[in-house]
Parts: structure tokens; sequence; C-alpha cells
């Protein structure tokens, strides 16, 4: 009798957590439901519908039309793409071999340059933005697509991640190939790199998911139309038009999150686990 | 989290050392070795970030005009200024405020989320990633769907849920008080789910015993909640806290999306990073705007200071 009531009482509980989560859940994901919906509203650009719906009675891909037509999306996804490609690759590579380094060799001042490392997290963007910036501008770099990669090799929270995850790999595996003779670069890149596939593909999707969602910096140094990022780009064509195509403007918006929700749905496991190990926004 | 890292080095390497020393390998082979490896990110370092800051603070004791060609050394002019600036007071109140109301929601939610899903038997990992999800998505086009989410009229969802209670449409974004009420809101959504992992990952070690012997003393979750959880998740609680108040100091994207560059209505959504900003890129005055950024970045190194503080402080308690 008694083993029972527990049994409904935690039955009972479960429902109520669970019934709480959901009614959260809903409103964490209505707004990208009623997004999308909107995008595909073409009414939805004399003004919003009323009373407000999540799905038009006649869906249609007008917007995007209209939003490919009048903003240069393509060359925004060309900027964004060429920028995000090679800030995964330059963070990725620098992050591994810098951590590869803290975790794996014994160096002088080693501890000093850990700490400078640490200190350089805590420093905000906001503090080194101008000096970088009249930097870039002085080695006639701004308006390239350069500007705003190169910063990408300073990709502090990566070198951590990895150090952290080649800490967790044995170092027999280093003494023995050291017997054979073989060379710090052979070893990291023969023996370690293909074993840290986890971290690699961590890296490369905070990477991904950062430079694609940056703003401020493309902000500052692409102030041409033609490099703008995708994110530039719709947020300077919605302070413009000014609420007046809401449909249109959802289009836009829609198309500037869909590759980083595709990878995030793929991958989000990694993502995940690094907010847990680090505690930082990457 | 800070720490464990620091912990892992000193103990790693010396372990590596004895390796290393044993077959023989000089200590210079390895240092030229940790140079190769470690300088793509050194230079990254010295020439983006800390060559940066010294120039920021160098920059705040100078004005510039590239037109007149002025070029000169002029103390503390620029801080004197700053004090009496009362835009720069104004954007630092704008900021503060919305800040503030973003850690008191913040950090409470945030915890009572992760303790539910914690306790969320088969379908926690359902929730960890919806709840995350905004937080992957930009800034810019989130914000772009809450400017309607939260419109004026009864066509936005808000507004519109508002009325059917029997309540009147709310001014959310084109009024001055609550416009920044609207942006912490917005913000809160966005970042929920990070502070959410945070607090889970936490919670995952606090053990299973203590649980089970309060349990033994006829606990019920709610005690258990108030007397175990709580106060073993306080430095974490604590650290959102901090990290919340860090960030939110720095808005930028969202009042910049949601307000303009003017950070309207009123100049409510203004910040201290919009300032800084139209000071020195709309405006040309890099020497303001690094003072600025000097006087942003003395904000935030306290806060980072409290931050590491409280964390050495309770480590024990973990």
């Amino acid at each position: 009798m008694r083993q029972e009531s527990k049994k409904f009482n935690l039955i009972l509980q479960q429902m109520i957590i669970n019934i709480i989560l959901i009614a959260g859940a809903i409103v964490v994901v209505i707004p990208f439901v009623w997004m999308i919906g909107t995008s595909l509203d073409l009414t939805a650009n004399v003004q919003l519908p009323f009373p407000p719906r999540f799905w038009p009675p006649d869906p249609t891909f007008r917007n995007y039309v209209i939003g490919f037509n009048n903003v240069p999306m393509y060359r925004y996804y060309y900027n964004t793409g060429i920028i995000t490609v090679f800030a995964v690759i330059i963070g990725t590579l620098s992050g591994l071999s810098a951590g590869y380094a803290f975790s794996k060799i014994k160096f002088r001042f080693k501890r000093l340059l850990f700490m400078i490392f640490l200190a350089t997290i805590m420093v905000p963007f906001e503090m080194t933005a101008i000096p970088k910036w009249r930097l870039f501008k002085a080695m006639g770099l701004l308006n390239t697509h350069a500007a705003v990669i190169i910063p990408y090799i300073s990709y502090v929270m990566g070198s951590f991640l990895a150090k952290q995850y080649f800490d967790s790999l044995p170092n027999a595996l280093k003494e023995s190939a050291l017997i054979d003779g073989a060379s710090e670069y052979a070893i990291f890149i023969r023996i370690y790199l293909p074993i840290a596939k986890p971290i690699v593909a961590t890296l490369a999707i905070l990477l991904f998911i950062g430079s694609w969602n940056s703003f401020l910096w493309p902000l500052l140094v692409m102030t041409k139309q033609n490099m703008y990022t995708i994110q530039i780009g719709i947020a300077l064509f919605t302070a413009n038009v000014d609420n007046i195509y809401p449909g249109v403007v959802m289009a836009l918006a829609v198309i500037a999150i869909i590759p980083v929700v595709i990878v995030f749905l793929f991958f989000q496991r990694y993502i995940v686990e690094s907010v847990a190990l680090t505690g930082m926004k990457q | 989290m800070v720490k464990t890292f620091l912990s892992t080095t000193k103990k790693d390497s010396g372990r590596s050392n004895h390796i290393i020393r044993k077959r023989g390998k000089s200590l210079t082979e390895n240092n030229k070795a940790a140079l190769i490896f470690l300088a793509p990110m050194l230079v990254g370092i010295f020439v983006l970030v800390l060559y940066p800051i010294i120039e920021s603070f160098r920059l705040s004791f100078f004005i510039i005009q590239p037109g007149a060609n002025v070029n000169k050394f002029v103390g503390l002019m620029n801080y004197r200024f700053a004090w009496n600036d009362f835009v720069l007071w104004r954007t630092l109140w704008n900021t503060t405020k919305m800040a503030l109301m973003e850690v008191i929601i913040t950090v409470p939610l945030s915890f009572i989320i992760a303790t539910l899903i914690n306790n969320a038997k088969k379908t926690g990992n359902i929730y960890k990633v919806l709840y995350y999800l905004p937080n992957i998505t930009s800034v810019t086009a989130t914000a772009i769907v809450f400017r309607f989410v939260f419109y004026s009229s009864d066509s936005g969802i808000v507004n519109f849920l508002l009325g059917k209670l029997g309540l009147e449409p709310v001014r959310w974004l084109t009024s001055m008080q609550w416009a920044p009420i609207t942006v912490v809101i917005f913000s809160f959504w966005l970042r929920m789910g990070f502070n959410v992992l945070i607090c889970l990952a936490a919670l995952q070690t606090i053990s299973r015993e203590m649980y089970e012997a309060a349990e033994i003393d006829g606990a019920g979750p709610v005690k258990k909640w108030w007397y175990i959880t709580l106060p073993l998740a306080k430095p974490i609680l604590l650290y959102i806290l901090i990290m919340t108040m860090i960030a939110s100091m720095k808005r930028f994207n969202e009042t910049f999306v949601l307000g303009g560059e003017e950070g309207l209505p009123g100049g409510s959504l203004f910040t201290t990073v919009m300032y800084m900003y139209t000071v020195a890129f709309k405006s040309a005055n890099v020497t303001y705007g690094a003072t600025i950024a000097v006087f942003l970045f003395v904000i935030i190194l306290i806060m980072t200071v409290i931050n590491t503080r409280f964390i050495r402080f309770n480590e024990s308690d973990y």
C-alpha cells in the first residue's frame, strides 16, 4: 500500500515537472514558429495580420523572393560563408596547437604564458576594438574578408578546450613515440590529432556558430555594402525599412539563422558539453 | 572552472617534464617546439589583444584630429570630459538598469529551470537542446523577430495575449519605460539556456547520498531543494550573476537592432558600447571613444575580480 502511494507520488512529480518544462519550451520555441509562419505570409507585408496567426491560410515563398530581389542576399551569404570557413580553419588550428603545447610539452614560462592566455579571455572585446580597427585600417584591410577572419587566430577559449581534451589523453603515447625518435610535430599530427576528433569537431562547430553570428566587429570593418555579412546586412536593412514589411523581414531573418540551426541540431551534443565544461560562452 | 585549468597545468607539466627529461631531450628543444605550436595564438594575443589594450589607454590621453593634423597629449582631459559628460552617465545608467533587471530574472529562473530539468527522468536532454536553441541563433535575426513579437499594437503576440486576459496593450518598444524591459525579456529568452546548462553542470556534482539521507529524515522534494540544492548551488549562482552582469554591461547588438543607432525610443536603449561606437566610428573621435572603452573596461575588470574571488572562496563547498 505504502509502496504504491510512493510510486504514484513519483509519477505525479514527473508529470508536474514535465508540464512546467513543456510550457517553458513552448515559450522558447514560439518566436521561431511565428517567424517561419509570418515569413510565408504575403499579407503580413501590409501590416501584421490581426488576430496573430502562426500559419498563413495560403503559405507562399514570395516573401523570400522579394527579399532576395531587394537585398543582395547572395553577396551577404558569400561574404559570411568565406569568413566562416576561414575562421573555422584558422581558429581550430591555432586553438589545437596551442592547447597541445600547454598539455603535452614542457617549456619555459609555461605558467606565465598560461596566465596571460587566461587573462585574455577576461578582456572585453570593446576594450580592444578601437586600436584594432586603426591597426586594420593602417594595413589597408578594412572592407576585406581578412579583416574579419584574422582575429580568429586568437581563439583562446579553443586552446583551453583543446588543452583539457589533450590532458585526458595518456602521456604514454608520446613516450613510446619519443623512444622511436619521433619529433614533436609528428607526435602531434600522427598520434594525438587522429584521436582528438571530438575536440576538433567541438572547436569547429563553436567557431562556425560564433563567426556566423558575429556582429560588432564585422560592423566596424565592413563599411561597404558589398562586404556586409548577413547579420550586418539584415540589421541595416531593417533599420532602414522600419517595421513596414514584417513578412519580408522575417524571411530574411529565417535565411540568416538556418545554417546555424541545422548545425546545432546535428551537433548539439558537442555544444551542450562544451558549455558545461568551460562555463563560458564561446 | 578556470581554477581547474590551472591545477591541471601544474600537475601535468610536472609529469611530462619527468618523461621528457628521462628520454634525454633538452629543454631548449622543447622550448623551440612549444614556441612553434604557440606561435599563431601568441602573435594573435600580443597584436590583437595586449597591444590594443595598451593603445586604448594611450589614446585616452591624447586628442587626434586627422583632418587638422592634430595629435597631442592632453593628460587627463578626456577623463575630465567624461566625468562631466552627462550622455556617458546616461548610457551607463541605461546599461546598468537593464543589467540589474536581467540579473534579477535570470538567476532565479535559470536555477529553477535547471533543477526541474535535473529532476526530469527521461526527457532532460530534449529540454536542454530546446532551451539552448535561442543561444545559437543570431541576436540580430531574433531581435528582428522580437520587434514584432512585442509589437505595440495588438497584432503583436504578447499584446494580443494581454488583450485576451482583458489587459490594455503595452507600448513595448515605443515607450521609454517599457523599451528597456522588453530588451531584458528578449535578452533573458536569448541567454537563459546557457545559464541553465551551467547550473545543470553544477547540480550534477551534488551527490545522491545527501538527498537520500534527507529522504530518510522525511524531507519532501521542496524541502530538499531549499535545504540541500540551493545552498550547494550558491557559488554557481554567484558566477551566473556576475557573468550576466558583465555581458549586460557590454550590451550592443540587441539594443542596436531594437532601438537603432540612437537607441530609440528617446535614447532609452542607448548603451555605453553604442555610445562608444557612435563617438569613435560615427564621429571619428577615436581618443574619446578609447576613454569610454577604458571606463567600461575598469567596471568590467572590477566585476571579473569579484567573480574570481567568489569562485575561489566557495570552491571548498563542492
